[in-house]
């Protein structure tokens, strides 16, 4: 069973860059048969790369107000029409796998909190706990989806 | 006092950034003025100041997610000119190698993703199928190979520079990392099945304009003066080359400017309802000195192309019409025989005997107060400019990218279009739809263009469905 962690986001713009903090962490971690990618923003050929994992867990920033310090979702496929600009969200990218490729794999979107989205390159110090805690939580998920049938795959939120 | 409404279009879809586009309309429920307004604030001019100079590639790449490589090409260019140093041919071929990816890529992208829904489906299609899955669903063979062209504009980028996004490639005095032999084959490889999808791209959309002829020329049609680019012969130019003006028939007004020398040839001006800066041609003044830029300017500056099947297509570009063409539409065309253009010049880049030369930096320090460095980006001239001290310290930069330079006429293709289109009395989404898809024409990118801080005082109006001014909110800069 193959997962992708996806953080995205600019890691210039501080906490906004918190998805690119967390996939670096995982690498350090024992993770078999994840892979990592990171990027700036979701773009149209990440399609044909999420068509090809079982699972795929996207991580973003969100913003000050989000109700949660870290929000863990599922990700169905729907296409947003009214807001696609030159980047897509998770639920775009499902669907484009699923129109172009067939292929809708489970894919989970965590949400962690940002703080401060001015210029620079670290986190601020809430942030990089939440980010912590959205590691622990993704590693543990991990775990789960290697065990889960694939036609099951739903997880609390 | 005239009554009016207001139609807010917020926000615009499609495009990068936040924007805003009004329409105010009469009692009558005719269009008055209309503005496209750009809200997003950003702040990398004010941010990079004390920084050394050799960040500034890396720095300024993290403006844009969409086009990165053009703001590391400008900057290592600009970087370049601090050091006053001319970088090796094999560093000048990659560096352009770069860049034809990303204008094959970005021009991909744009037609099939972001435009091709609105011809391919209709303006007046349902608005929730009006994207690229409606598009799938009723084209799939069509997205596929949008994808397809896409990809492989990436794969160039991934190969010259080593990642798709923010390749750390370009840096002052050259690049970082040399061709190989295998890299260069991988890429000549993909380059037949590109040059089918773009070709086909250009055939479909030739159909539509031959099926939709006026509407077509009238399409945000107006009077504007061009900038781009040129080769010494007057050929299409996108790394190098010198600045030249046209007038709104063609009419060269101002040739084979050193693009270290714009200041002298553009000022920019701003408006307190907008945070994007409004350049123009400074003989011209304000706002009469309004040009555009990008692939439709580009081709109307331009007296041939330098690659054969791109200049084929841009000899029927020019058969049968003025020299330079206005309508708006001619952007999605422009921007298909740039592909075809782009893909010629990978080859021609790739077959070169010194394209896999390990001479690809020159060494140097900080030997210039000042450094311009100016690309044709996909949108259009983009131009970074940097003040340094004598240890290289950044004080003082300047960015004008192509959304700005195009933010006069922007305004003005919202205009023409709302006019046309837009009736109150019977208002429909799809007349909405064709505002929009003029400033889709344009491609443009907000988080870009934005970048400016401490100068642009905004105001916020609170206007009664009468029209009545309720309350105005005011800050400088």
């Amino acid at each position: 069973m193959r997962t992708l962690v996806i953080g995205y986001g600019n890691s210039s713009r501080r906490d906004d860059g918190v998805g690119w903090f967390v996939v670096e962490r995982l690498q350090q971690a024992p993770l078999p048969g994840v892979e990592f990618l990171t990027s700036h923003q979701l773009e149209v050929e990440h399609a044909e790369v999420i068509s090809q994992f079982d699972n795929v867990i996207f991580v973003d920033a969100a913003v000050p107000q989000s109700p949660r310090p870290v929000a863990e979702t599922i990700v169905r496929p729907e296409f947003q029409g009214h807001a696609v600009a030159h980047y897509l969200t998770p639920a775009d990218l499902v669907s484009l796998s699923d129109s172009l490729y067939g292929q809708v794999p489970r894919a989970f979107l965590f949400s962690i909190r940002g703080i401060d989205f001015g210029f620079g390159t670290g986190l601020s110090a809430e942030t990089e706990g939440w980010a912590g805690e959205a590691v622990d939580r993704i590693a543990r998920l991990v775990a789960e989806l290697r065990h889960r049938p694939a036609e099951t795959g739903q997880v609390a939120g | 006092m005239t009554d009016q409404r207001t139609i807010t279009i917020n926000p615009v879809t499609r495009i990068e950034g936040h924007a805003k586009i009004t329409i105010r309309l009469d009692g009558a429920g005719h269009v008055g003025e209309t503005r496209f307004h750009v809200v997003e604030f950003r702040g990398f001019e004010k941010f990079c100041e004390g920084r050394f100079f050799a960040e500034m590639p890396q720095i300024t790449a993290r403006i844009c997610g969409i086009c990165p490589v053009s703001h590391l090409l400008a900057s290592a260019k600009a970087c370049d000119a601090v050091l006053g140093v001319e970088i090796p041919r094999p560093a000048k071929l990659l560096r352009e190698l770069l860049h034809m990816g990303q204008l094959a890529q970005s021009h991909a992208l744009s037609f099939f993703h972001l435009s091709a829904p609105d011809l391919l489906l209709g303006y007046d299609s349902d608005p929730a199928l009006r994207n690229v899955i409606g598009l799938v669903q009723k084209h799939p063979d069509i997205a596929r190979k949008g994808i397809r062209l896409r990809k492989f504009g990436q794969e160039v980028i991934k190969q010259t520079g080593g990642r798709k996004i923010h390749a750390d490639f370009p840096v002052p005095g050259g690049v970082n990392k040399a061709l190989t032999a295998a890299e260069r084959d991988g890429m000549l490889a993909g380059l037949p099945e590109a040059m089918d999808h773009a070709k086909f791209a250009l055939d479909l959309l030739k159909k539509y304009q031959d099926d939709h002829r006026q509407e077509v020329e009238e399409f945000a049609s107006f009077d504007s003066n061009f900038m781009g680019l040129v080769q010494p012969d007057g050929s299409l130019e996108h790394y190098d080359g010198r600045l030249r003006f046209c007038d709104t028939g063609g009419r060269v007004l101002e040739d084979q400017i050193d693009p270290a020398n714009y200041l002298a040839v553009i000022a920019e001006a701003s408006e307190s309802w907008s945070y994007l800066k409004f350049p123009f041609i400074k003989r011209l003044g304000y706002p009469h000195g309004m040009y555009r830029v990008g692939p439709l300017a580009r081709l109307n500056v331009a007296d041939k192309l330098s690659t054969p099947q791109a200049n084929a297509a841009f000899a029927e570009w020019r058969a049968g019409a003025a020299k330079a063409r206005r309508s708006s539409f001619y952007y999605h065309w422009a921007r298909l025989i740039e592909i075809v253009y782009a893909l010629e010049r990978i080859e021609q880049l790739l077959n070169d005997p010194d394209i896999c030369s390990t001479d690809v930096m020159t060494g140097g320090k900080p030997a210039h107060p000042q450094g311009i460095g100016v690309i044709e980006a996909p949108r259009g001239t983009l131009i970074h400019h940097y003040w340094v001290d004598e240890t290289g310290r950044v004080e003082k930069v300047n960015l004008i990218v192509a959304t700005g330079h195009n933010n006069l006429a922007m305004n003005r293709a919202v205009q023409a279009v709302a006019e046309k289109y837009v009736n109150a009395s019977r208002l429909q989404e799809g007349m909405l739809n064709r505002v929009e898809a003029a400033i889709r024409c344009y491609d443009p990118c907000l988080s870009c263009s934005t970048h400016a801080i401490g100068q642009m005082p905004m105001i916020v109006e609170l206007v009664a469905p009468g029209g009545e001014v309720l309350q105005t909110l005011t800050r400088d800069g």
